[in-house]
């Protein structure tokens, strides 16, 4: 009886899986196989050191602090807020409409970059950068127009 | 896991009952299944404190995706595979900060170290996919197939998870054992 040395039936006959049948086959063996049965110790001791579930008494509070937690998502969100400081609800508010006017502003404008605009050529954009008259062109070529003859 | 018809029954109408927005009906679902996902969250993380948040979590992650839940799988399976999923991420959080290796560990604090620090230490050792199965199957006592689904994974890896868990977990034992802890 000694002959049989499957490691994935063993470890079936461990675990639990094996049909009736099969596991009293399997017990037989064990009996006359010092091998197989070593090789069950060794897992028990495993688990017995290393896999002991834990024992664990969950808080009497567990379920009602999940419930909470549910009913907080339920909870409308402008009464979710409510936790909030009231200072904070209008700063918010105000941020947040800085932040949307900011964005709706056509990328041309919102493009800082000075010299862009000046190369665009665009009055209005040459008005930001340089004042709310553009310069004539004399002014700016002044020095130039200076040293012709 | 659920395991006879009249429960599976009854649990089916909780479920059902819950996506239609009973609260009831959803806490009577965690009033059956929070001991074990708690057990789950503990033994995953090996650290007993964290395992009742990690849990809260992972009840508040299963009632915001209740209405997916198609049944294919038991209710139990399905609560698993979330608790599992979470710890995981916990976890890779967790790595990211640097801890003793277990022989340091074994220098500093000799024979002192306690049982439950060396069962997570060394389990720690294992890819994550192995921790998760010989979790699964040694402390919550979920068949291949259940693990399979849980995992999703066929049942022939789990099986080989299992073995090269069991390996490792030996020769580690074997290793700190010599080296003089516990």
């Amino acid at each position: 009886m000694a002959e049989m040395h499957d490691s994935e039936k063993l470890q079936a006959y461990y675990d639990g899986e094996l049909p009736p049948v099969e596991r009293a086959r399997m017990q037989e063996h064990i009996k006359s196989c010092a091998d197989c049965r070593h090789a069950v110790e060794r897992w028990r001791e495993v688990a017995r050191t290393l896999l002991e579930p834990p024992i664990l008494r969950p808080s009497d509070r567990f379920v009602a602090a999940v419930m909470e937690d549910v009913d907080a998502l339920e909870r409308p969100v402008a009464e979710r807020a409510a936790w909030l400081p009231g200072w904070l609800v209008p700063s918010l508010a105000l941020a947040a409409s800085v932040l949307i006017f900011y964005l709706s502003l056509p990328s041309s404008i919102v493009n800082f970059d000075s010299e862009t605009m000046l190369l665009s050529g665009d009055e209005t954009q040459l008005a930001m950068v340089l004042g709310s008259q553009p310069p004539r062109p004399d002014e700016v070529l002044g020095l130039a127009l200076e040293q012709q003859p | 896991m659920t395991s006879n018809p009249t429960e599976e029954a009854e649990e089916l109408d909780l479920i059902r009952a819950a996506q239609a927005g009973r609260r009831s009906a959803f806490e009577a679902l965690v009033r059956r299944h929070h001991v074990r996902i708690i057990q789950l969250c503990g033994s995953l993380l090996g650290n007993q404190a964290e395992a009742e948040d990690a849990a809260q979590e992972v009840f508040l992650k299963a009632y915001v995706s209740l209405t997916r839940f198609e049944g294919d799988a038991a209710f139990g399976t399905w609560l698993h595979r979330i608790a599992v999923n979470h710890c995981l991420d916990l976890l890779r959080k967790r790595a990211r900060r640097k801890t003793d290796s277990l022989d340091e560990l074994v220098e500093r604090e000799g024979r002192a170290i306690e049982a439950a620090d060396l069962a997570a230490r060394l389990l720690a050792t294992l890819p994550e996919e192995q921790r998760v199965a010989i979790t699964l199957r040694e402390t919550q006592g979920l068949n291949y197939e259940e693990i399979a689904k849980v995992m999703d994974c066929t049942v022939d890896s789990v099986k080989g998870r299992l073995k090269r868990a069991r390996e490792t977990l030996e020769k580690s034992l074997r290793h700190f054992l010599s080296a003089g802890g516990v």
